[in-house]
């Protein structure tokens, strides 16, 4: 498919486009190397992504958020791999998500922050795969 | 408010002004805590606002730096970068002190001192847009100093992914610098080295 046609798809539809290396999946078949743009089936709607080092977050239309890649360090926010972007519960309305090297950040509507993935990052001790609030009085 | 997740650690700028950082991975900055499992105010970043009488309009942490987009039109950087985003090359082995890097005068003085409305960054390249919509660029481990995005267009948005930019135009064009992803050859610019649609 020319990129002019994946462009005007993604802006008409917000399905989400990815390429380069899926060693870990980015909702491609991993272990290849895509030098054009390949859709992430399941991503649909999609408003904001953000790209860590080998995993990705995603929010639809309605707050929802996905993610899929490396889980290594608990960065997806559940158990397990899945080359299908999955769904994470949080409370509240996500707006913004952000994919560090290895742990992630989310953000809602009313101001809370989320963080989960590799424990020295958030800053929790043990597994910190869980997304958890920051508490509100830290900032 | 706005957050970002870097090479193990965390920033956050509330809508007050102020800059937070937590997580791991800040030892080589000098002011910055070694490790917070809080949210603590950036000092360094406080220091900065003070001195230049300004508040900040966006705010980016990727690989092992934090840039900021005052609004007087200056960008700052923090940190380390290999690829050259700062504008000249730094050494990540190297664990150095603050770096408030010296991009914005070589900036100015190339470009009449133009100020800056919007940016994107990546670990390895940097984008920005002038308040005159022109587009530069440097990073990508080979430019070191401010580019000139080669083509001439109005950007709706711009962006940076790992190793390369690239513009999306008001009638939705895709520029994107890039030498490898290029396979259809109706969107070729081999002399610019621009991919487009």
């Amino acid at each position: 498919m020319l990129l002019s046609k994946v462009i005007r798809r993604t802006f008409s539809t917000g399905s989400l486009f990815t390429w380069g290396e899926t060693t870990h999946g980015w909702g491609r078949p991993v272990n290849n190397q895509y030098f054009t743009p390949g859709a992430v089936e399941g991503a649909n709607q999609v408003v904001q992504v953000s790209a860590g080092q080998y995993h990705l977050g995603f929010i639809t239309k309605d707050n929802s958020v996905f993610t899929t890649g490396l889980n290594e360090d608990g960065q997806l926010g559940l158990a397990g791999e899945s080359v299908a972007p999955r769904k994470i519960s949080l409370d509240g309305k996500v707006n913004c998500i952000s994919c560090g090297t290895r742990h992630s950040l989310a953000l809602t509507h009313d101001g809370a922050v989320y963080s989960w993935g590799y424990s020295k990052a958030v800053g929790r001790e043990g597994d910190a795969s869980t997304p958890t609030r920051i508490p509100q009085e830290a900032f | 408010m706005s957050v970002a997740a870097a090479d193990d650690f965390s920033v956050a700028l509330c809508d007050q002004g102020h800059v937070y950082s937590w997580g791991f991975g800040l030892n080589y900055m000098k002011g910055w805590t070694p490790f917070n499992d809080t949210p603590a105010i950036a000092e360094p970043v406080a220091e900065l606002l003070n001195k230049r009488h300004s508040k900040i309009k966006k705010m980016a942490a990727v690989d092992r730096f934090v840039m900021l987009l005052l609004d007087n039109g200056r960008l700052y950087s923090y940190g380390n970068s290999k690829a050259g985003v700062f504008g000249a090359r730094t050494n990540p082995l190297v664990l150095s002190d603050l770096v408030l890097t010296s991009f914005f005068r070589t900036y100015d003085a190339l470009y009449k001192n133009e100020k800056i409305v919007d940016f994107e960054v990546s670990a390895g390249a940097l984008i920005f847009r002038t308040e005159t919509d022109r587009i530069f660029y440097n990073g990508m481990f080979d430019k070191f100093q401010p580019t000139p995005f080669p083509v001439d267009v109005k950007a709706k948005k711009i962006f940076a992914t790992d190793s390369s930019v690239g513009v999306i135009t008001e009638e939705g064009k895709l520029y994107f610098l890039n030498d490898k992803i290029i396979e259809d050859a109706e969107c070729i610019d081999s002399k610019n080295r621009v991919f487009y649609c």
